[in-house]
């Protein structure tokens, strides 16, 4: 046991609401207790102060460095282990078989007692029953899909597009299995590396490569964007994904849950909303349903400020950012003409995050002023304004690009898709520094060629490897 | 951290056979992570890469003897966590501790990159919690391992993981509180992308 600190006294049942938060937000929580967790926050205002609170908290844990090893340790293990023991500890074991041998029946004690040599025993989990092989995943491999497209449910789907249905229609060829060309183009590259990585029922192991299983689903929806943006080449791969965040949908029309509820769900829907005019196939009806229900959640969820916050439920403060996704979300909607031009929904909404940015100066995170160049926030509201048909709020959101859109990176040696991506779509470019930095990170070879690691990114810390190759793939294809 | 289970387990078993070339693998894979742990717990980095080593060396030393009956970071952090005790031990506590040299903590305000203070001030907050909230703190929110996981490679119970990590929250909120990263301060971080 460790004994570092005293034993504390029992939480009560609010003091262990409470300490669940950092588990809920991180999506660690199991469904009993994310449902106690939610419901203690709809009425539960401490439970909120304290929630928003400890969001801080865990977010401030995250600007703390990140450090790398500076000598090459395997060499120095390697050394130590290799190096043979003095005599003494070499007659150790020797001592302790004479041990063995003077006691009969020694055997079950030589069992509890360390042996010679070892230093102290650790608390390891209790042994796995022999023949326990579920405890053995096989290491994640995914299977090369053009090989299966005979046994996949989508491949029909993608042969029967018709091409001259849609101008961007996908060809009729089905799957494509991407090929050492694609690694020349940074972007491209990173598709082909989603579309390998792709599991056959169209969704990616977001856990497996580092991201939390709280901000999955809006990660699958930025994966989809990115294989739409690098063009048509994975129409299967593609149909597959937008199946996969379908069946991901709630039945109040949400995606996603939990603290990032309303992240995930204005991701998830902008990215259908991608796809819906590129990929008109068979079950075309159901993907319009999907958006449909999607989008009558992001109008009931809607705060009457006109903004939305984390959870998406009445006591949720707004803040600009959640806001700013779903209001791409309601644009791309409305330029489908899948949103009525009579529906408030987009207007309030647009105003809210016009009073977020005042004069065009700063931006308001909540109640939080945000002044900062590196910070993605000014860029995508600028971006909401942008199409806006207020002049006033197009004039702002000139305003906060000229301030807010310097042409590199956040930090030297380090990438920032998620802001660049916003500052691409602004400027219908971006910047060669940001380029060069991908490329120099992009993994060039072997089963991971095109990815980019998680580490090497703004946020990738939590979205993962999938989150910062796809948000890096979309930044970059602008 | 990457859920990187399954080749660890794989690798741990072949090292176990014999293979060095997988034991590399796993060394490779951790090694960030484990200096990282040590350096947030309060070491050097100097004293985090000894640290680090001496817990791959104990990991190769158990290479027969794993089972894997949980996550296998559990397994590596319950080792780190002896690790550390014991040179806390052998060095009378006297393991050096980042803030006392850190030249990051004598250019304060210098540098303008962002949340530096913020950075800075977190440090300090971790190194004032008590050890074994810190522990909590770590393996939850950096390592990613549940309170469950924790729990097993702390050897304690799951509610005093609860209990520790509800009076670490309430320690470093009113940190934050005291020092002024409310909503109004500039420095004050978003909690989302």
């Amino acid at each position: 046991m460790n004994t570092l600190t005293p034993p504390l006294p029992p939480l009560d049942p609010e003091a262990e609401l409470e300490a669940l938060l950092p588990a809920y937000f991180q999506g660690q929580t199991t469904e009993e207790e994310t449902a106690r967790v939610e419901d203690a926050l709809r009425t539960s205002p401490p439970l909120q102060e304290a929630a928003d609170e400890v969001l801080r908290v865990l977010d401030a844990l995250q600007t703390l460095p990140r450090h790398t090893v500076t000598r090459s340790l395997r060499e120095s293990v390697h050394a130590e282990l290799d190096t043979p023991l003095p005599l003494r500890e070499r007659l150790r074991p020797y001592a302790a078989a004479a041990l063995f041998l003077l006691l009969a029946g020694g055997f079950v004690w030589m069992q509890a007692f360390p042996r010679a040599g070892q230093d102290p025993v650790p608390d390891i989990p209790p042994l796995a029953d022999a023949g326990d092989t579920d405890a053995i995943r096989p290491p994640h491999t995914p299977a090369p899909y053009a090989d299966n497209a005979d046994h996949d449910p989508h491949a029909h789907a993608v042969a029967h597009v018709d091409p001259s249905g849609d101008l961007r229609a996908p060809s009729t060829e089905g799957s494509r299995t991407p090929t050492p060309e694609d690694t020349r183009d940074p972007a491209r590259a990173a598709a082909a590396w989603l579309a390998r990585t792709q599991r056959q029922d169209g969704s990616w192991d977001i856990e497996h490569y580092g991201g939390r299983k709280h901000l999955a689903v809006g990660v699958q929806g930025l994966a989809l964007m990115a294989l739409l943006q690098s063009g048509e080449e994975y129409p299967l791969q593609v149909v597959r994904a937008v199946d996969h965040l379908q069946s991901l949908q709630n039945e109040d029309g949400s995606f996603g849950g939990g603290g990032a509820r309303m992240y995930n769900h204005g991701i998830a829907t902008l990215a259908l909303l991608h796809a819906y005019p590129r990929y008109p196939l068979p079950g075309t009806d159901s993907h319009y349903r999907s958006i449909a229900r999607g989008l009558a959640f992001t109008s009931r969820s809607q705060g009457a400020d006109g903004g939305w916050g984390y959870f998406g439920t009445e006591v949720d403060a707004s803040n600009t950012a959640v806001t700013a996704w779903q209001i791409l979300a309601l644009q791309e909607a409305r330029r489908l003409g899948l949103l009525p031009d009579d529906a408030p929904v987009l207007d309030t909404a647009l105003a809210f995050l016009q009073r977020q940015a005042g004069d065009g100066t700063a931006v308001r995170y909540g109640n939080v002023l945000v002044r900062q160049q590196t910070d993605a926030m000014p860029v995508m509201t600028a971006l909401c304004l942008l199409q806006s048909d207020d002049p006033d709020a197009r004039r702002i959101a000139q305003a906060l690009i000229q301030t807010y859109t310097p042409a590199d990176s956040a930090e030297p040696g380090r990438l920032d898709p998620y802001r660049m991506w916003f500052v691409g779509r602004t400027h219908a470019g971006t910047a060669p520094p940001f380029r060069r930095a991908l490329a120099r990170t992009q993994i060039e070879d072997g089963i991971d060629a095109g990815s980019i690691p998680a580490l090497t990114s703004d946020w990738g810390h939590i979205g993962g490897t999938v989150y910062a190759t796809a948000m890096n793939s979309l930044a970059a294809s602008l | 951290m990457p859920d990187t289970d399954a080749l660890d387990v794989a690798d741990m078993q072949a090292t176990a056979n014999g293979d060095r070339a997988a034991f590399d693998r796993i060394l490779l894979r951790h090694q960030d992570f484990l200096v990282n742990f040590f350096r947030r717990l309060g070491a050097c980095q100097g004293m985090a890469e000894d640290l680090t080593q001496e817990t791959f060396v104990r990991l190769y030393k158990w290479r027969t003897r794993y089972r894997p009956a949980a996550r296998f970071v559990t397994f590596l952090f319950t080792l780190a966590r002896h690790a550390w005790a014991d040179a806390q031990r052998k060095r009378g506590r006297r393991i050096a501790m980042a803030t006392a040299w850190d030249p990051e903590f004598h250019d304060r305000g210098k540098e303008e990159t962002p949340h530096h203070d913020l950075r800075l001030d977190m440090q300090d907050a971790l190194l004032q919690l008590e050890e074994g909230q810190r522990m909590v703190v770590l393996l939850n929110t950096f390592e990613g391992l549940s309170y469950a996981e924790v729990g097993t490679a702390l050897g304690i119970p799951e509610g005093t993981v609860k209990s520790r990590m509800f009076h670490a929250m309430r320690k470093l909120r009113a940190y934050l509180s005291e020092k002024g990263y409310d909503d109004e301060h500039p420095n004050a971080p978003a909690s989302a992308p």
